[in-house]
């Protein structure tokens, strides 16, 4: 480039783009608990553990549920295709410190009883991944969102307190969401789910396990919480037509479990299928007003 | 996407740019693979009827006692090329309106641009035709004319006596033209990425919900919201045309020249679209007879071009009747001169672009709407503040980031100072100007808007 203003403005331009990208207020949507980066050994530290698929993971909001609940000790045990296989949920119960709350929340989503979250299990992944490659699949997400644009919560973290401003305490939608330009990809998404459970439907006997299991913790103390991280409409209804969710929540409740209903909470998703953060705020202080009522 | 296709051609432009077939060579093929790229099939019918126009033009000068035949058919071609692709819905649905038919209604996909393209075309062959233009007998030449890529779906549409020289001649742009090229082209982003895409988000939700309830006040600031991101909308996309092709030593023509400061509808659309009205000037508006015939023949044939104008933008009749409100505008100002009267009061250019624009954004809200309906209710509202008073609703708007206006704000001071030379005593110290190019570059990457394609890419 022979232009050496043309050079200037290229080179810091592009700086500040890179400026940009690290100022980004912390985002605990993303790069805190989208991760692979968890522990796969027993670890029994925790009160509040969310166990599920990348769904729950980005419905759930572990501090912010944590700052509802009084401090609790709270983690995000999920893993993206995760199955509910009997080492997943065996591995989840002995990161429950036992002189702890002992609060289980169940993220549940038809996929994860399907024979390809089994095949293809997150967790699974995640313990044969090696320390480093664990490392670099941590960070993916924070890069993959590197140049999202700022939402007006996060310009405003850039000169003001960083938690109200990325709406933990108020969840202002931006004109992105408002736009509700997603539904593009939230058809093709859910279409991509139907192909998928027609490949592989729901299994029965997987959910049996799973309240077999859940029947299992409640005797032994545990509380047990279940939500459905829902996404847009059209992948709701691909999800009904692949499982009776109210027949499993009827039994989900006579094992002992608790069901949060997420009714009238307006879901955002980014791609029809994954919550956004708003919504995400949304499931969590549902959760901690149900965790918080019994209690 | 469009990023990538930027790198290639410019990473591969110096391998080609010194000798004259290659490099029109690559400037087509890359032209048709950009074009091409969401529909194989819309290369298909430019290619066709490029092809056509481009030996109708040579047998007009090769033959030229059959010169008007030649013409005929090539007017004719691209006449009913855009008739079938554009417009054949709009007559279907009409024809059955009016003779109470049930003819099915065939709407093929729209070719992106094909409106450009084939004006390009035509202007081609009638500049021929005419004499103002020596065709070229080189097919690869005349394509890189008619599928330059950064002007090909969405203009300027430019002329070809302009645009085939250039492309015959390698010019090594200059230090300077590189430079306005980055300008035009982080303008151009800013414009459309930033401002309009932001403004879209708010636009296109009160459209959907015309019959929502709503004062007038909220309609007004919608329908100035709209007034701003189509021309920053359009405007930016002829920017980064313009930009791009700067860096490919060649000059595109200006398409926008401040339209809103325009003190008179004349004046407004000496400003707008430029390459647009320009072409109906000399292609509809002059050959029909112009204003030398008298006053009633001028009034006729300004009608006549500006509904065509209003037709050309989309098939629906509200394009028609925004082309309808702008000669109606033209004509009482003709008559009247009225804008040229406020123009002599002090402050008068001031207070006559101030009146002119509440016109033309109610042209604005035609052009925009959904329906003759949606159009008419929202006017309604809009000139009976009284009625619907209130600006309530106005506060769930306001909450477009202010970054926007913010940038708005820079944007245009700086368009001012650059293209008029304006405010020279600030603005033209080159440390400023790059300081606001850097500046714009992060905010087009972090405040841009949901996206979408440019309004224009759809006539």
């Amino acid at each position: 480039m022979t232009n050496w203003r043309m050079a200037q403005v290229v080179v810091f331009g592009l700086l500040l783009v890179l400026a940009g990208a690290f100022a980004r207020p912390p985002q605990p949507h993303y790069q805190e608990h989208f991760s692979a980066w968890k522990p796969v050994d027993p670890d029994p530290h925790w009160d509040v553990l969310i166990i599920g698929d990348s769904r729950p993971m980005t419905a759930v909001m572990p501090k912010s549920l944590s700052q509802q609940l009084g401090g609790a000790r709270t983690m995000s045990y999920t893993f993206a295709g995760m199955g509910f296989t009997e080492d997943y949920l065996s591995t989840a119960e002995s990161m429950l410190d036992p002189n702890g709350r002992r609060i289980m929340i169940v993220g549940i989503t038809p996929r994860a009883f399907t024979p390809q979250a089994f095949a293809s299990n997150g967790f699974a992944a995640a313990k044969t991944n090696k320390p480093w490659e664990r490392w670099v699949l941590a960070q993916l997400p924070a890069w993959s969102t590197m140049t999202r644009p700022y939402t007006m919560g996060e310009f405003r973290a850039l000169v003001s307190d960083t938690k109200q401003a990325i709406g933990l305490k108020s969840g202002r939608p931006t004109p992105a969401q408002l736009a509700r330009s997603y539904d593009r990809n939230a058809v093709r998404s859910a279409n991509g789910y139907d192909r998928g459970y027609q490949k592989g439907p729901v299994n029965p006997a997987n959910i049996d396990r799973l309240i077999e299991r859940i029947e299992r913790w409640k005797a032994a103390g545990i509380r047990v919480l279940g939500l459905y991280p829902s996404g847009e409409d059209p992948l709701v209804e691909v999800e009904r037509k692949h499982m009776d969710l109210p027949a499993f929540i009827e039994r989900f409740q006579r094992a002992g479990g608790e069901w949060v209903n997420m009714d009238g909470i307006p879901i955002q998703a980014n791609d029809g299928v994954h919550v956004q953060l708003e919504t995400a705020l949304g499931f969590t202080q549902r959760l901690a007003e149900a965790i918080n009522k019994h209690e | 996407m469009f990023l990538v296709f930027a790198i290639v051609f410019f990473g591969l432009w110096p391998l080609v740019r010194k000798h004259t077939k290659p490099r029109l060579a690559f400037i087509v093929l890359m032209s048709l693979i950009f074009y091409g790229w969401a529909e194989w099939w819309f290369v298909l019918l430019l290619l066709a009827t490029g092809a056509i126009d481009f030996f109708l033009a040579l047998r007009i000068e090769d033959d030229p006692a059959r010169k008007r035949l030649y013409l005929g058919l090539s007017v004719g071609m691209n006449l009913g090329s855009l008739a079938t692709f554009k417009y054949l819905g709009f007559f279907t649905e009409n024809l059955n309106w009016l003779l109470h038919t049930d003819i099915p209604k065939l709407s093929l996909a729209l070719p992106i641009g094909i409106s450009f393209y084939t004006f390009q075309e035509m202007s081609y062959v009638i500049d021929v035709y005419l004499d103002r233009l020596k065709p070229t007998r080189s097919l690869l030449h005349f394509f890189a004319y008619l599928a330059f890529f950064p002007q090909l779906v969405a203009g300027p549409i430019e002329r070809a006596s302009h645009i085939l020289p250039q492309l015959l001649k390698w010019n090594k742009p200059t230090d300077d033209q590189q430079w306005q090229g980055l300008r035009l082209i982080i303008y151009g982003l800013f414009k459309k990425a930033v401002i309009a895409d932001n403004l879209a988000v708010v636009v296109n939700g009160a459209f959907d919900a015309p019959t929502a309830a709503h004062t007038s006040i909220y309609w007004w600031v919608i329908v100035t919201m709209f007034a701003i991101q189509i021309y920053c909308d359009f405007s930016g996309y002829s920017d980064i045309a313009r930009g791009l092709a700067k860096w490919v030593g060649i000059e595109l023509m200006f398409n926008f020249l401040h339209p809103y400061n325009a003190n008179s509808f004349r004046e407004f659309w000496r400003r707008w679209h430029i390459s647009l009205s320009s072409w109906f000037r000399d292609y509809v508006y002059i050959p029909l007879g112009g204003s030398k015939d008298g006053p009633l023949q001028a009034h006729r044939n300004m009608w006549a071009t500006m509904l065509l104008s209003g037709f050309w933008h989309g098939a629906a009749w509200t394009f028609v009747l925004w082309g309808a409100l702008h000669a109606a505008y033209l004509s009482i100002e003709r008559e009247t001169n009225w804008t040229g009267r406020l123009q002599k009061l002090p402050l008068g250019s001031l207070l006559a672009s101030l009146a002119v624009m509440p016109f033309i954004w109610i042209g604005w809200l035609f052009f925009r709407a959904k329906s003759f309906t949606d159009a008419t209710h929202i006017l309604g509202l809009m000139l009976n503040p009284l009625g619907h008073a209130g600006y309530g609703d106005v506060s769930r708007i306001a909450r477009l980031p202010q970054i926007i206006l913010l940038g708005c704000g820079i944007a245009w001071l700086v368009h001012e100072a650059q293209e008029r030379g304006k405010f020279a005593w600030w603005s033209n110290t080159s440390l400023y100007e790059r300081a606001v190019l850097i500046i714009l570059i992060p905010l087009i990457v972090y405040a841009r808007g949901p996206g979408g394609a440019f309004i224009y890419f759809a006539f």
